[in-house]
């Protein structure tokens, strides 16, 4: 017997997650604690697995040796209102790939390198169309600076 | 071991002539050359044939390209001439297949002339390529003449230089010199931003006739597509004025297929609409300036520079008609893989991995260009309606009259009295509403109905008096009735003026009454209208949220 995975924390909040899969990564945003519903996230019928399908790739080759990392951006709940959680959760979202598309090479050294024989990876996530189009320039900054937090927090845990 | 096969010269001379140049995208291709070689004075000149005007099609007898560049010694002018040029080209350089001379020679006519000198030498012979002569003996290669006057004495006053020309000119549309020569001057000075930016460059474009005068003389001069350094940091939404254009993305990223490299660079402006060049709320500077933009499909999309020379010139790729976006993506020769640029250096395929990029990167942008587009049409709009609201009514009803109620009577002293406590009421009101319509002087004749925006008392209407002419309406456009109602008809329609009437007649009423009705103090019965104000625009709020799809409103 092993215990694999506890959580005690409350269910309600705003995330960020990344599926590392060999090649490919995936970044996806929801309001409800990600690692609770992880797998929801990954296998059939999630955005993930869509994703893989739309790249013409085959999901079997993808779905076995996945890493699955959620943030909980704890500072959107403590700093805007109920009603622009979702929004601003969006747009560390963009941000992350902004992040991830302009530069590879510090998430390939601290995760690929590490983990995989790859190196080489791709973004199969797309938040051009779920980008928020009409938030000020101030939230942006927020939320580029708060990705980078985001990213710097994760290579320390991986 | 491989058996060499004959080769066709002149039908390669031909292909390579047809790769998809026009004069001016052949011109820049040579002149690539003469800023390779270092050169500050750069002309083009263009000699017309005997007796035609500028704008004749096909008037155009040679052209020349002269420049004060290293110069080439014989053997490098023989290297410049052969196919597919084995040269050692240095870091960044505009050339990349050793082919550009020959096959925008060739496109441009079919004799191409080299004269050059190098700094302590003297000038050479002329080295040219002609078809005729190729066809003829079955062979690609040059012949040598001696220098014509004309070449020797383009390069008497340069120490160091090279003149290539081009003959016998082969027309494949109704080019003419004035045509070419507006079509480069548009051009050249964005395709060679970066290299006529920097000191004591010059770069002309000359007329000639047939007679060597020179007719007419431009100079190109280094344009930014972009007006990078005129634009507003960033777009901000909260107090955008529709004036200028913004930066709204200024960053680089890593090759993604090599990592350590050099990074490549991209930067965007968002811009207003080119209507905005007419609109009457700007001065003639900020108009002229919107003017310069050029904001149209042809200039918007992604501008893409090699070794800071522009090589695709507003491509639309994933954008879907955003006429305000213009996006520069400045890469280098290593990041040619990812970039592949075509022989005439006018297209380009990008990678997979870059188009990726590429989208993430300008999506905020794009979102903000929209918004721009939409600032501008509401500004445009806000001032019509605020110009143009109620004016029909207005010039039909000019002189319409008062008709007091004689019924009762009032002492004149109380009259003026409760006259002048109106008029200090509308002065307040006005004032500390800020309403938005235009200035008093700007308009023709006294405007008894206006719209404006800016009521805080939620009422549809108020009740104005102006000393001289009388009572006025105030009919607020933030009102839900305007929007259902009076938004939905036409200014000059009979039913738009009859209710504009409607509440015309109301603010006569009541000013009358405030004036007349003695038996109650003044100031109470002021009260009692604005009372009677809130308590109807309230009640007509309710009906508008009832009725709400009554002139088929969505929602």
């Amino acid at each position: 017997m092993k215990v694999r995975a506890f959580i005690k924390d409350d269910l309600e909040g705003s995330f960020v997650y990344l599926i590392f899969s060999k090649d490919i990564l995936y970044i996806g945003e929801t309001q409800k604690n990600a690692v609770s519903r992880w797998i929801q996230h990954v296998y059939y019928k999630s955005s993930f697995y869509k994703c893989v399908l739309r790249k013409g790739l085959n999901f079997q080759d993808y779905s076995d040796n996945v890493h699955f990392v959620s943030v909980e951006l704890t500072e959107i709940r403590e700093n805007f209102p109920e009603n622009r959680w979702r929004v601003i959760t969006q747009a560390v979202e963009h941000a992350l790939h902004e992040i991830l598309q302009r530069s590879k090479s510090e998430l390939l050294e601290a995760y690929h390198k590490k983990y995989t024989d790859v190196d080489y990876y791709r973004i199969i996530s797309d938040t051009t169309r779920t980008a928020p189009t009409k938030i000020p320039n101030s939230d942006w900054d927020f939320a580029r600076n708060y990705a980078n937090q985001v990213l710097s927090d994760v290579y320390s845990f991986i | 071991m491989i058996n060499s096969l004959p080769i066709n010269a002149d039908r390669i001379c031909d292909a390579i002539a047809r790769i998809g140049y026009n004069p001016t995208s052949a011109i820049m291709d040579v002149i690539d050359n003469s800023f390779m070689a270092e050169a500050k004075k750069i002309s083009v000149k263009i000699i017309l044939k005997e007796g035609v005007t500028l704008n004749n099609p096909k008037n155009i007898e040679r052209i020349f390209i002269v420049d004060n560049g290293k110069g080439m010694d014989d053997e490098g002018i023989k290297k410049a001439l052969e196919l597919g040029s084995d040269v050692q080209y240095h870091n960044n350089s505009l050339s990349k297949y050793g082919l550009g001379l020959k096959s925008a020679g060739f496109s441009l006519g079919r004799r191409i002339e080299v004269v050059s000198k190098v700094a302590g030498g003297t000038i050479s012979e002329k080295y040219f390529l002609d078809r005729d002569l190729i066809k003829e003996e079955g062979v690609f290669g040059y012949a040598t003449e001696n220098a014509s006057e004309t070449q020797t004495q383009f390069l008497d006053n340069f120490e160091s230089g090279t003149v290539i020309s081009f003959h016998d000119l082969i027309y494949t549309s109704r080019v003419s010199a004035s045509k070419l020569m507006e079509d480069l001057m548009k051009k050249a000075g964005v395709v060679y931003a970066e290299f006529l930016n920097k000191p004591d460059v010059n770069f002309s474009i000359q007329v000639f006739d047939s007679n060597a005068s020179l007719i007419k003389e431009n100079e190109i001069k280094s344009k930014d597509i972009l007006f990078w350094n005129d634009a507003y940091n960033s777009f901000e939404q909260e107090s955008y004025d529709c004036k200028k254009n913004c930066r709204v993305l200024d960053t680089e990223f890593e090759n993604p297929i090599q990592s350590d490299g050099e990074k490549i660079k991209i930067q965007a402006c968002i811009f207003p609409k080119d209507s905005m060049k007419n609109f009457p709320g700007f001065t003639e500077d900020e108009k002229k300036k919107i003017k310069e933009y050029d904001v149209s499909q042809v200039n918007s999309g992604f501008y893409f520079y090699r070794n800071g020379r522009l090589i695709k010139w507003g491509d639309g790729m994933f954008l879907n008609r955003e006429l305000g976006i213009r996006i520069k993506v400045s890469f280098r020769s290593e990041h040619d893989e990812l970039f592949d640029v075509d022989v005439s250096k006018q297209h380009l395929t990008i990678s997979d991995d870059v188009d990726a990029i590429l989208r993430t990167l300008v999506s905020v942008p794009r979102a903000q260009s929209k918004t721009v587009f939409e600032m501008c049409d509401a500004l445009v709009k806000s001032l019509k309606q605020h110009e143009t609201e109620g004016a029909e009514f207005n010039s039909v009803n000019s002189t319409l009259e008062e008709d007091e109620d004689e019924s009762a009577q009032i002492d004149p002293e109380e009259k003026k009295k409760r006259k002048s406590l109106l008029e200090d009421n509308s002065k307040d009101f006005e004032t500390q509403t800020e309403p938005k319509y235009e200035d008093e002087d700007q308009k023709e004749g006294f405007r008894r109905v206006r719209y404006w925006e800016g009521n805080k008392n939620r009422t549809f209407w108020d009740v104005g008096m102006d000393s001289l002419e009388g009572s006025y309406v105030l009919i607020d456009k933030n009102h839900p009735f305007y929007d259902l109602v009076l938004n939905n008809l036409e200014g000059d329609s009979p039913l738009r003026q009859s209710f504009e009437a409607l509440l015309h007649s109301l603010a006569v009423g009541q000013n009358q009454t405030i004036q007349k009705f003695a038996a109650v103090e003044g100031d109470v019965v002021l009260n009692i209208f604005n009372k009677f104000l809130r308590s109807s625009s309230l009640q007509l709020d309710n009906w508008v949220n009832n009725n709400w799809n009554l002139f088929n409103n969505e929602g």
